[in-house]
């Protein structure tokens, strides 16, 4: 892998705490950005962003739309909007239709991944219990994104990452601790 | 077949084509829009309509009556009624009410079949001011009767009828009573519409009077445009209203202009409304 990749996390039911498990142990400062895409309640605006970053000194924010993506940032889908990435290095956020019942949608923002960053993006796939999110990942690895998904037999839930690996090999099939390890180790050191 | 949010159907260079064809045939500008939201609904305006590639596209393009349905694809509607229910909360009571007893003149720009239109419309009639308050409905995309059109949007549209976000708001009555069922569809009833005016309107084209609103809804409509565009919109809507007057924009937007002479000031901190200097 080279550096400086975005990394696009999308997780649901069961993958708060991984989540949770990476904000802690990486650094401030990164030279790149990471985006969030966790299935929540809709109208809920507050708690999450704070629960989230009660145990990190990083930058963590929900993106308004057309906001330019910087480095050492990292972009909580909000709350019923789906979040995009843009080729001009900008967020845009948009009340479509909900795509596999949800909103923000994973796999809005891994397709938009797929076309905009191709193979400078890491995406990873945390447990869930829909499908949202499999098509996504499977178009970032056709684009040449590097792409980790969770161990099945690892998830709380697993309906969401086996239906990725009913799609496609990833690079890698991690648990949820292999996942922490990996992602802050990339994040820290680059490798 | 189950259809996929993977399945491109035009690549980037068929994109800019497209753009090209549409400015040429049609004089309509496919840049303004936001564009990995729309290369991916016109992916899935193919999908629909089962195009398999960019020439099947341009075949189909060249019949008026396509290019306006692939046209209306592009305005996104907003999906819910009372969506962000505070939003709606402090619109009524802080804001609106102030214009009880005054001719209010609202503008509710880029509509299709809307959520938000029927939403305000709701609370004018809670407030009773649905007679003294004259809406002005734009589209881009209607040039022919956008009243009939509008109508035809929302006898095909299914609301989504949250009933929570009404309660959330506090609506004041059962929401069923602003709807008829017709083919297990729910249509607002014609009361809503009775001072509310329908006009084709192109926000990066058209210039509206001078000083005209009172107030302009235009919640989560930027998302769809793109920055190059985003001036000239709000320049446009500056323009239209009145000293003082008001602009909602959606929770997750902001309005940021590098033109100096458009001033929105924040109404309050954490708020969408902005009021015209």
């Amino acid at each position: 892998m080279s550096d400086k990749k975005n990394i696009i996390i999308g997780g649901s039911a069961g993958s708060f705490q991984t989540v949770v498990a990476i904000l802690e142990k990486i650094k401030k400062d990164f030279p790149f950005s990471i985006f969030l895409i966790l299935h929540r309640l809709k109208n809920v605006k507050s708690g999450f962003i704070e629960a989230l970053s009660v145990k990190s000194k990083l930058k963590l924010k929900e993106p308004v739309d057309k906001e330019k993506i910087m480095p050492g940032t990292i972009y909580l889908a909000p709350s019923n909007y789906h979040m995009y990435i843009e080729y001009d290095n900008t967020i845009s956020l948009s009340t479509e239709e909900t795509i596999n019942h949800s909103r923000p949608s994973i796999d809005a923002t891994f397709v938009s991944a797929a076309l905009s960053l191709q193979n400078n993006a890491i995406g990873v796939l945390l447990s869930g219990a829909n499908s949202d999110g499999a098509q996504g990942i499977y178009a970032m690895h056709k684009e040449g994104a590097y792409t980790i998904v969770q161990d099945p037999k690892d998830s709380q839930i697993q309906t969401m990452t086996q239906a990725a690996l009913n799609l496609f090999q990833p690079d890698k099939i991690m648990t949820s601790e292999q996942i922490i390890h990996y992602i802050s180790k990339y994040i820290n050191y680059g490798y | 077949m189950r259809r996929r949010i993977t399945d491109y159907r035009i690549s980037f260079i068929d994109f800019k084509n497209l753009a090209d064809f549409l400015k040429e045939h049609f004089d309509f500008d496919l840049n303004v829009f936001a564009f990995t939201i729309t290369k991916m609904r016109i992916d899935k305006f193919c999908i629909n309509y089962n195009i398999k590639n960019f020439e099947e596209l341009l075949k189909y393009l060249k019949k008026t009556t396509f290019f306006n349905i692939l046209i209306s694809f592009l305005l996104v509607e907003t999906t819910e009624l009372f969506r962000d229910p505070d939003f709606w909360v402090k619109l009524k009571r802080k804001y609106v009410v102030k214009y009880i007893g005054t001719s209010f003149k609202v503008w509710v720009p880029d509509v299709t079949s809307d959520d938000e239109l029927i939403s305000f419309l709701i609370l004018l009639n809670e407030l009773k001011m649905l007679e003294t308050t004259k809406v002005l409905v734009t589209s881009f995309y209607n040039k022919s009767n956008p009243e009939i059109l509008y109508k035809r949007a929302i006898s095909e549209k299914k609301f989504n009828y949250s009933l929570s976000n009404y309660m959330k708001y506090n609506g004041e009555s059962d929401l069923l009573e602003y709807f008829s069922q017709k083919n297990k569809s729910l249509i607002p009833k014609d009361f809503l519409f009775q001072n509310v005016t329908f006009k084709q309107f192109t926000m990066w084209k058209d210039s509206m009077p001078e000083n005209e609103f009172d107030f302009v809804l235009f919640r989560n409509r930027m998302l769809y445009y793109s920055p190059i565009i985003v001036d000239q919109i709000y320049k446009t809507i500056y323009t239209s209203l009145k000293y003082k007057g008001l602009i909602a924009i959606g929770v997750n937007e902001k309005i940021q202009t590098i033109d100096n002479s458009i001033i929105f000031v924040q109404s309050e901190k954490n708020c969408n409304i902005y009021f015209k200097k």
